[in-house]
C-alpha cells in the first residue's frame, strides 16, 4: 500500500502550515523559480524542473547580521539575532536536501556555528523526487540519487492527480499528522536517474595539480561568482560592519566566492591564489578533493545548477572526466 | 511530537567578542604601534606564545592580529600592528580609553613544552617578529629550561626595526646570540648588511638538539628553509607560522584554506614536516 495525498489536499495542508510555519516552497519571482516564503498554497509552483538557487540560502543567508551592535554614551551592547519561527521547506529537491548534509560537515563541526544549528535544527523539510534529470544532472554521480529519501523528513513522489507520501523521519511524520492522506494500491513511479560519471582517484587528482591544463581552464572563466552563488554547497563567507547610523552597526556576513579576486589576498597585499588559474583549481580540489578528505563527503551534489548557469560553460563535469581520462 | 522546535542553540557563542579596553599606544616604527589592551571582564586573555585573536573596531570590521605578548608577562596583552587595511587603520587612529572586540586566542601556538630542553634559533623577517616575540618572551622568561638561544632578526631597512629597546637588551645579554641585519643600510647604520640568510655564514648550529622558529613574509621560508636544512635541522624542528586571510578563526568562512588544512585550527604555527607536501602553502 501506498500513503497517497491529492493536490487539493495537499494545498490545504501547506495552507495550515502557515499558520505555524514559514513555509518556503517554489515560487516565481521574475523569471525564476526560487525557494521563497510563500503566503498560501496557490503561489507554489508544482511543475519546475530545478530552481535557479538551492535553498542553501534559508540555512546560510545570502547576507545576514551575526551581531548588532548598540553604541552610545553608556557603552557598547552586542546582541545576537535569533530566527523567529521554524520554516517548513517544501519540494526541495533530493540533491539539495543531500546538500545540508554535506554542509553540516563543515557548519556543525566544532566549535558549531550556531545559526546555521539554529535554521537546521528549526527546518522540516519535505521534498519532492525529480521525474527525470534535468540538463547538467549528475546526482548519482556525488552519491545522491532523484529520489533519495535520506536526507528529507517526508519525500513525495509525483503520480497521477497527487503525490505518493513518505514520512521519513519522527518529525516528518508529526508535520503529517494535519494532512488528509489517502491509500492506493500502486506503488509510485520509478524515477529516471543521470548515469553516473567516472570519479578521479585521489592519486589522480594529486597528480594533476601542476597541469597546465588548470590554466587553459582558466583562461574561460570570467571571474564572475555565479558558480559560487548558485552552489547548494558552497558556504564560504566573508563579514563585513555595516553601520545604519553612528549607533547602530550590524556586523554582516555574506556570501563570497574562491572566484573572487581579492578572496584570499591579505592585508599586506600578498595572494596565496593570485591568478584565475589557482582559483579556479581550488574551487574543483575544494569541492572534489580536500572537502572528502577531512569530512569523508565530497563538496558537490551534483545538481547541476554551475553547469547549466556558467557563462562561460565551465562544466564540473567535463573537468571530472578530463582530470580521469587518458 | 510537534514538528516545531523550539530554539535551544546557544547564540552566544563563536561571533560574539568579548570587549577590551586599549590601555596605552607607542609608535614603533612610522607604520607600526604597539597597543596594550586589557579584556574588560578582567580575565587575562590565556593565549599561547604563537595564536592570534579576530580584533573588532566597531563599525569598521574584524582583523586577525597576532599576539605579540607572552602570557608570562601579566594579565594584559600586546598586539603589534602595522596600518595596511581598513580595520589597522582605524585602530591607529585609536587612543587609549578606546574599546575594541576581541575574538580568540585562536589557532595552535608554538610547542613550548617540547621546545624545553633544546636550543633554540629564532629567525624573524620583517614583521615577522611580532608573533616571535611572545615565544621569544616565554623563552627568555623560563631561561634556564632552554639550550643556547639564538635571535636572528632582519628587516628591510634600519627605521623598520621594532622594539628597539628590547633589541638591545638581547644585544646585552650574555645567555642570547642575538645578530641584526638589514637588506639595505642608511647612513646612521654600522651593522651587517645583506639579506637574512647571510647571517647564517658561520652560524654554530647544534643539528642534534636545535629547534629552529621562522616567521617572515613568503618569500623568505624558502630560502630560510634551505638554510637550516643545511645546517642539518631535521624538518619536524623547523617551525613556520603562516599568514593567511583568517575571517572568522574558527574554521568556517573558507578563507585560510591550504588544501583540506584550516591555518586558523591547526596552524598558524606548522612544522615543516606537516608543510613539505601541502601544496600552495609556502
Amino acid at each position: 500500500m501506498t500513503q497517497t495525498i491529492s493536490r487539493a489536499s495537499l494545498a490545504l495542508w501547506l495552507d495550515a502550515l502557515t499558520r505555524d510555519y514559514t513555509v518556503i516552497a517554489p515560487r516565481r519571482v521574475d523569471k525564476l523559480v526560487l525557494y521563497k516564503p510563500i503566503s498560501s498554497a496557490e503561489e507554489m509552483v508544482y511543475d519546475f524542473g530545478r530552481t535557479g538557487l538551492s535553498a542553501k540560502e534559508h540555512f546560510l543567508p545570502m547576507m545576514q547580521s551575526i551581531v548588532n551592535i548598540h553604541k552610545d554614551q553608556n557603552g557598547l551592547i552586542l546582541e545576537v539575532p535569533r530566527l523567529g519561527r521554524s520554516q517548513v521547506i517544501f519540494g526541495l529537491r533530493p540533491c539539495d536536501a543531500r546538500a545540508l548534509r554535506v554542509l553540516d560537515a563543515v557548519m556543525l563541526s566544532e566549535p558549531a556555528d550556531a545559526y546555521y544549528g539554529e535554521r537546521r535544527e528549526n527546518t522540516v523539510t519535505v521534498g519532492i523526487a525529480c521525474k527525470e534529470p534535468q540538463e547538467g544532472c549528475f546526482c548519482t554521480s556525488m552519491g545522491g540519487a532523484p529520489d533519495d529519501e535520506k536526507d528529507l523528513d517526508i519525500l513525495l513522489v509525483e503520480m497521477n492527480d497527487g503525490y505518493a507520501v513518505k514520512a521519513v523521519t519522527d518529525r516528518g511524520r508529526a508535520l503529517l499528522a494535519g494532512a488528509s492522506l489517502s491509500e492506493a494500491d500502486a506503488p509510485p513511479p520509478v524515477s529516471k536517474a543521470p548515469e553516473a560519471l567516472q570519479l578521479p582517484t585521489l592519486e589522480t587528482w594529486q597528480g594533476r595539480f601542476n597541469e597546465a591544463y588548470w590554466a587553459r581552464l582558466s583562461d574561460r572563466c570570467l571571474g564572475c561568482r555565479l558558480c559560487a552563488y548558485v552552489c547548494p554547497t558552497c558556504y564560504c563567507f566573508d563579514v563585513r560592519d555595516y553601520a545604519e547610523n553612528s549607533s547602530e552597526i550590524k556586523r554582516l556576513r555574506c556570501w563570497d566566492s574562491c572566484q573572487a579576486s581579492g578572496c584570499y589576498r591579505l592585508a599586506g597585499g600578498h595572494n596565496p591564489r593570485p591568478t584565475k588559474r589557482e582559483r579556479l583549481r581550488q574551487r574543483f580540489y575544494h569541492k572534489l578533493v580536500y572537502y572528502g578528505q577531512r569530512f569523508q563527503v565530497d563538496l558537490c551534489v551534483g545538481c547541476g545548477r554551475c553547469v547549466v548557469q556558467c557563462p562561460a560553460n565551465i562544466d564540473i563535469r567535463e573537468i571530472i572526466a578530463d582530470v580521469a581520462g587518458q | 511530537m510537534d514538528a516545531r522546535l523550539l530554539p535551544t542553540v546557544d547564540l552566544d557563542t563563536i561571533f560574539r567578542p568579548r570587549l577590551a579596553q586599549l590601555l596605552n599606544v607607542e609608535e614603533m616604527t612610522a607604520k607600526e604601534k604597539l597597543f596594550t589592551f586589557q579584556l574588560k571582564d578582567g580575565t587575562p586573555l590565556g593565549q599561547d606564545p604563537g595564536q592570534f585573536v579576530e580584533v573588532s573596531v566597531f563599525g569598521i570590521g574584524e582583523a586577525p592580529i597576532s599576539v605579540s605578548s607572552s602570557p608570562t608577562r601579566g594579565d594584559t596583552f600586546e598586539l603589534c600592528v602595522r596600518a595596511v587595511g581598513n580595520v589597522t587603520n582605524a585602530l591607529h587612529r585609536m587612543a587609549p580609553g578606546a574599546t575594541v572586540g576581541i575574538r580568540g586566542p585562536f589557532g595552535q601556538g608554538f610547542p613550548v613544552e617540547e621546545m624545553r630542553g633544546r636550543n633554540v634559533l629564532f629567525v624573524a623577517g620583517g614583521l615577522g617578529l611580532v608573533p616571535l616575540r611572545s615565544l621569544i618572551h616565554a623563552v627568555l622568561d623560563m631561561r634556564q629550561d632552554f639550550g643556547a638561544v639564538t635571535i636572528l632578526y632582519g628587516t628591510k631597512n634600519p627605521s623598520e626595526l621594532l622594539f628597539r629597546n628590547e633589541l638591545a637588551q638581547w644585544e646585552a645579554r650574555d645567555d642570547v646570540d642575538y645578530q641584526v641585519t638589514v637588506d639595505v643600510a642608511d647612513e646612521s647604520w654600522r651593522g651587517n648588511v645583506g639579506v637574512i640568510t647571510t647571517l647564517f655564514r658561520g652560524l654554530p648550529v647544534d643539528p642534534r638538539n636545535t629547534v629552529a622558529v621562522i616567521v617572515g613574509p613568503p618569500v623568505m621560508y624558502r630560502f630560510v628553509i634551505r638554510e637550516v636544512l643545511g645546517k642539518g635541522l631535521p624538518m619536524g624542528r623547523i617551525l613556520v607560522s603562516l599568514e593567511r586571510r583568517m575571517k572568522c578563526g574558527v574554521g568556517k568562512c573558507g578563507h585560510c584554506q591550504i588544501n583540506g588544512v584550516y591555518v586558523c585550527q591547526k596552524g598558524p604555527v606548522f612544522t615543516y614536516s606537516e608543510l613539505r607536501n601541502l601544496q600552495e602553502a609556502i
